[in-house]
């Protein structure tokens, strides 16, 4: 038994010395090793570079945090999924990290996190204005899997609009609930919602003033 | 055969909290899995922004009743860098080491919770005996077995009692048999091996662009650990090797998480070691946060590695004591995202089995 346990361990687990290098990471960059800011291809600059240079004129507004190893791009709404379809698919930002929604009372934003994992740390942040009155922004679930839950969760508590997503339904909220809690001018003075044929189990006593609770 | 649906939860010893799966099963093997969530939603985000900066470590405690310590800091590490509060060395070592031990703790918590979703009920008596002496210690530092609300912004509550660091050096002695007790018990164990082995795969590819992280990633082969590659605190002057494995499956995910243990135990041995002996805990922060200037300043952004996954804060100033925004990022809730891809084509009885598997936390989930 004793030696069944390590022939075990040896086959599953690796430690990074003798972990294998995944393959199928993206082929345009191969797999580094994973010291942070090991080479210039994890560079935020060198992906601000690469981005100018494949889509010219498309990013409005660009920062670099070079401690963070983090870009920080604006882009118009129309342009997002072109972008983010090259990210994924020539600069190899794999992962969806975060998207938040952002309630500015003149105009909405959206702020995408992109995380590399073959270029690894560098990681990426797009942000996406849309106007006051049109709150919506074209999906980017087909191409990140993992973006569903998050724009469903951006559509249930700020109510912006994903065109394209495939299942947009609210997520933490009932379906039945009413307006976008999440939103700066929700009303919060409003009855508790209750849960349909809620009955309670007994009345409070001794009125407004506190009195008995110890029922 | 004719397809029916079937709902499991929301209270379900399955879930592990509150929500509820509904299974679309052919006989035995499942079509289609849709997981239904929200029946813990408390709308953190939503209070946060009605609190000054320090206070929402309260509620940032109670995102996750397994880690309270891992989500305050992903917090406070987020408000620090959206103020530009420098950290001293003996308190980012102190950190170190107090989320070592909130890992232990979370981890012990999931294998006590895993044994019994597959008839192990041994695992639970057995899990929860080690975590009762690391309890214990972070109790002795905390005063609280649950919520501990210890992290501060700029630092620590306080610094450590004396002679505590003996103690947990002490307590890592007497836990580190008791973990290969585990492991004879789980991996020489054919009934288990049956039940994880080949269940519940997920594939590299499909874990990534799921946004699968944490463990669940490095069970499938993806060998990124936030730690030592896009190192926060003290991580980056330690020297600990990553957890990896490659088959995807159940069982996969078991080892990195049992592994895991050991590891954390060699990281908290050598952060006690090179830990400064003197130095400040805590540094002053500012009361009041920056502006955003609505594009890229004024913003904060934390990823650390939860026992989880890639927990993520990013935090929006307005220029006064209160947050304009604070978003989170749990790891769980991309995680029981991805469960259908598991869970299509498995079978009934291997639900538990996979969704134990990654190791949810609904708290954290709805927010």
């Amino acid at each position: 038994m004793a030696g069944g346990r390590k022939v075990v361990a040896k086959r599953r687990v690796t430690t990074s010395a003798a972990s294998p290098d995944p393959g199928h990471l993206g082929a345009r960059h191969s797999s580094k090793s994973g010291v942070a800011g090991s080479g210039g291809d994890s560079s935020p600059e060198v992906l601000l570079e690469e981005l100018e240079e494949l889509l010219p004129s498309v990013i409005l507004r660009s920062a670099v945090r070079l401690q963070k190893h983090e870009l920080r791009i604006k882009v118009g709404r129309d342009d997002l999924v072109r972008v983010c379809t090259l990210l994924r698919d020539n600069l190899s930002l794999e992962h969806c990290t975060l998207i938040t929604p952002v309630d500015w009372v003149t105009h909405w934003s959206c702020v995408y996190h992109l995380f590399s994992y073959s270029r690894r740390p560098l990681n990426l942040e797009i942000i996406v204005d849309l106007p006051r009155a049109e709150p919506w922004v074209d999906s980017i679930t087909p191409l990140y899997a993992g973006a569903n839950w998050h724009e469903r969760e951006a559509y249930d508590l700020m109510g912006i609009d994903f065109r394209g997503h495939p299942d947009q339904r609210r997520i933490l909220n009932p379906d039945w609930w009413e307006g976008h809690p999440l939103r700066k001018d929700y009303t919060w003075d409003m009855e508790p919602h209750k849960i349909g044929g809620f009955v309670p189990l007994f009345e409070i006593k001794g009125g407004e003033s506190g009195g008995n609770t110890n029922l | 055969m004719a397809q029916m649906w079937v709902s499991m939860g929301p209270q379900h010893p399955m879930t592990h909290g509150l929500w509820r799966l509904r299974v679309r099963v052919d006989g035995e093997i499942i079509t289609e899995a849709d997981p239904d969530m929200g029946w813990l939603h408390r709308s953190v985000e939503k209070l946060t922004e009605l609190y000054e900066y320090p206070f929402n470590t309260i509620f940032t405690d109670r995102l996750c009743y397994a880690s309270p310590l891992t989500w305050s800091h992903c917090y406070v590490a987020a408000v620090e860098d959206l103020m530009g509060v420098e950290v001293p060395e003996r308190a980012r070592y102190m950190r170190v080491i107090v989320l070592e031990l909130q890992r232990i703790l979370s981890h012990l918590m999931w294998f006590a919770a895993y044994g019994p979703d597959l008839g192990l009920f041994a695992a639970a008596v057995y899990g929860f005996r080690e975590r009762e002496d690391f309890m214990d210690r972070i109790q002795e530092l905390t005063g609280q077995r649950l919520n501990y609300n210890y992290l501060r912004i700029g630092g620590l509550k306080h610094d450590f009692p004396p002679g505590w660091t003996d103690r947990l050096l002490e307590t890592c002695d007497r836990f580190l048999p008791h973990l290969e007790e585990y492991k004879g018990m789980c991996e020489n164990n054919s009934i288990f091996r049956m039940r994880t082995q080949g269940v519940g795969i997920l594939p590299a590819k499909d874990a990534m662009n799921l946004g699968v992280t944490g463990p669940n990633l490095r069970a499938s082969g993806v060998d990124y650990d936030a730690r030592v590659d896009n190192p926060y605190e003290a991580y980056g002057e330690l020297d600990f090797p990553k957890v990896v494995a490659t088959e995807g499956d159940c069982y996969a995910r078991f080892v990195v998480r049992l592994y895991e243990l050991e590891q954390s135990v060699g990281i908290l041995r050598q952060a006690i070691k090179q830990m400064p002996d003197k130095g400040k805990y805590r540094a002053r922060a500012p009361r009041n946060g920056p502006k955003c200037d609505r594009v890229f300043d004024g913003t904060g952004v934390a990823r650390v590695e939860d026992s989880r996954g890639e927990a993520m804060f990013y935090v929006i100033g307005q220029g006064n004591e209160y947050p304009y925004r604070v978003k989170i990022r749990s790891p769980a809730y991309t995680t029981i995202g991805a469960s259908p891809v598991m869970l299509v084509g498995s079978r009934v009885a291997d639900i538990p089995v996979i969704l134990g598997s990654i190791d949810m936390c609904i708290g954290e989930t709805d927010k």
